[in-house]
């Protein structure tokens, strides 16, 4: 062979391990542990969700959203019955305390436009949704 | 009944995808229909949303008759284009495929337990999301009175339709305004997603590295937290991604069907968020960059996604619809900037921490940075650069969005900055096995002899 002595002891394979064997090893474990790591954690996520929310009753999931933000149900729920499809009506609401973006009044205006379509909200109109804070 | 009319609903998206795999030149045969037919949902899914949306502009609904003839036509296209064609035989999957496919399917259960009694809770979910997608169910289109009345201002109007029109789908078909399978959806979008990724990847990249990337991507605690919202910034990771790996793969291949993919999954990026603009427009710098000599078919397939945003942005000037929460003309704005400037630093370390945090997404964006290195090392140079220039790119627009922005940049970071990175987690991960695959490859290849520079396919 070029470059070799006559009777050189040494192998003339590669070495037993490849770097790129290494590397890719590497690698791979690194990836398994991703993915372990977060089927770990991800477990616990999905046992909390189901937990928290398979015991939700119907009106617990209708005002899910009321809820969180700490809005009573009952007048949301009176004025709705009130009101029919495409019916056109206004929200009467102090602006509240002022929130990181919009004011608490804002929030009440953007949950009744969610929870009463499809009726519309508009600026005025003969329907007015009155809501104070307690 | 709900259940069983959504999951119908979402078949005839499977079929209809099916059918348009053959017009995209994806399949030009039944045997490779069969091979990459994991595309299928995805698009079927893409297809329904593009269409309904554009739809709902013209004062059209899309259900179930929509879907149906969807369906149909698409079929119907698809057996004509393929008659005669070769037919797809049967080859026993190897032990790691259906060790792969039995765990992901796995965590797909387990998640639907989570999905189908999930309350709709969080604000932007109910605010901007279902509220207009209630709105398309109820009205029929996308009915001016709300979705430009100003007492809908807080909805973020300008949001273009494609996931409230997916939403509306949902509930046409289910006949009612179901606050809790809609979730459901959510979940078949990630299906569609790691479906889509298989069949773009499948014979480019090992068995045991796409598995483990798929599985990696699927359990990440953030994709579960954030799907489970009902917002849209994962939604728009998971069909931006699908994206950004077929354009990967048209770098290394250049195979046209993986552009005609990218492009279909650009568009529906455009019309999930306005985010989505961002993220392709950094997308398609990066293919530039690395395929400059390809610029027609990328200039042909930059016009195609104009296109299909175009009716959108119309309807947005026509009824002067603004984002509430920043605009990009402020960039010139230099009253505005000044004094600002150091939030960009801010935000851009801040969105670095999410992205690196294990608790969040593993070791995605680590293991993407250490291939990015490891590829460079090996002497490819296609794939990284590609890479590093749209998430580098990505990464600065996102810090650069709090710096113009209006709002009050602390309270708006800390309460954006961990799903806002999504599309960058998914994207750079959906690259990880290319990135792998092409990086064995050349050390293997170097180690056998000296290796040229340069990559496969011309630049």
């Amino acid at each position: 062979m070029e470059g070799r002595v006559q009777g050189d002891p040494r192998p003339t394979e590669r070495p037993p391990v490849r770097l790129t064997v290494v590397a890719a090893a590497i690698f791979l474990a690194a990836l398994a542990a991703s993915a372990l790591l977060s089927a770990y954690h991800v477990r616990g996520h999905v046992h909390d969700a189901v937990a928290r929310d398979s015991k939700l009753t119907a009106a617990a999931r209708l005002h899910a959203a009321g809820d969180r933000l700490g809005f009573d149900p009952a007048p949301f729920d009176a004025f709705r019955a009130r009101l029919g499809p495409k019916e056109r009506y206004a929200v009467d609401v102090p602006p509240g305390a002022k929130g990181p973006f919009i004011t608490r009044g804002a929030v009440v205006r953007a949950y009744a436009a969610f929870y009463f379509l499809p009726a519309i909200q508009v600026t005025r109109a003969n329907q007015v949704f009155h809501y104070r804070f307690r | 009944m709900r259940a069983e009319a959504l999951v119908g609903a979402n078949l005839l998206m499977l079929l209809a995808g099916l059918g348009v795999l053959p017009l995209l030149r994806v399949a030009h045969s039944w045997r490779e229909l069969a091979y990459r037919s994991g595309l299928a949902y995805l698009c079927g899914i893409l297809l329904a949303g593009i269409l309904s949306a554009h739809l709902a502009l013209v004062h059209v609904g899309f259900g179930w008759a929509g879907l149906a003839t969807l369906a149909v036509v698409s079929l119907a296209a698809c057996f004509w284009r393929l008659r005669g064609s070769e037919r797809p035989g049967w080859a026993r999957p190897g032990w790691i495929h259906v060790a792969g496919l039995v765990a992901v399917a796995a965590v797909i259960a387990d998640y639907a337990r989570a999905f189908r009694v999930a309350p709709l809770n969080r604000y932007d979910a109910w605010a901007i999301w279902a509220l207009k997608g209630h709105a398309l169910y109820a009205f029929g289109w996308a009915d001016p009175t709300v979705f430009a009345g100003s007492a809908y201002r807080f909805a973020n109007l300008d949001y273009p339709l494609l996931l409230p029109s997916l939403e509306a789908i949902a509930f046409r078909s289910m006949g009612a305004f179901d606050t809790r399978l809609i979730h459901v959806q959510f979940l078949f979008l990630l299906v569609a997603a790691l479906a889509a990724l298989f069949a773009l990847l499948r014979d480019r990249v090992p068995a045991v590295v796409l598995w483990l990337s798929l599985f990696a991507i699927a359990v990440a605690p953030a994709v579960f937290d954030q799907l489970l919202t009902a917002y849209a910034d994962l939604p728009l990771a998971l069909v931006f991604c699908v994206g950004v790996a077929a354009s990967g793969r048209w770098l290394l291949a250049n195979e046209r069907w993986t552009l005609a993919v990218a492009t279909f999954c650009f568009a529906g990026a455009l019309l999930m968020k306005n985010e989505g603009s961002l993220f392709v427009l950094a997308v398609f710098v990066g293919l530039l960059v690395v395929a400059h000599r390809r610029w027609r078919a990328l200039a042909v397939a930059a016009a195609v996604d104009v296109v299909l945003l175009l009716p959108w942005r119309i309807y947005v000037h026509v009824h002067h619809l603004r984002d509430i929460n920043y605009s990009f003309g402020d960039s010139f704005d230099y009253g505005h900037l000044h004094g600002r400037l150091g939030v960009g630093r801010i935000a851009f370390r801040t969105l670095g921490g999410q992205m690196l945090d294990p608790q969040q997404w593993g070791f995605l964006v680590p293991l993407f940075a250490v291939l990015v290195l490891a590829a460079f090392v090996a002497g490819s140079r296609t794939l990284p650069i590609f890479g590093l220039v749209w998430a580098g790119l990505a990464w600065l627009g996102l810090s650069w969005i709090y710096v113009i922005s209006r709002l009050e940049y602390s309270s708006y970071l800390d309460s954006t900055k961990d799903r806002v990175v999504a599309t960058i987690v998914l994207g750079s991960a959906a690259l990880v096995p290319l990135l792998a695959a092409e990086t064995w490859a050349r050390l293997n290849a170097r180690e056998r002899a000296p290796l040229r520079s340069g990559d496969g396919a011309a630049p």
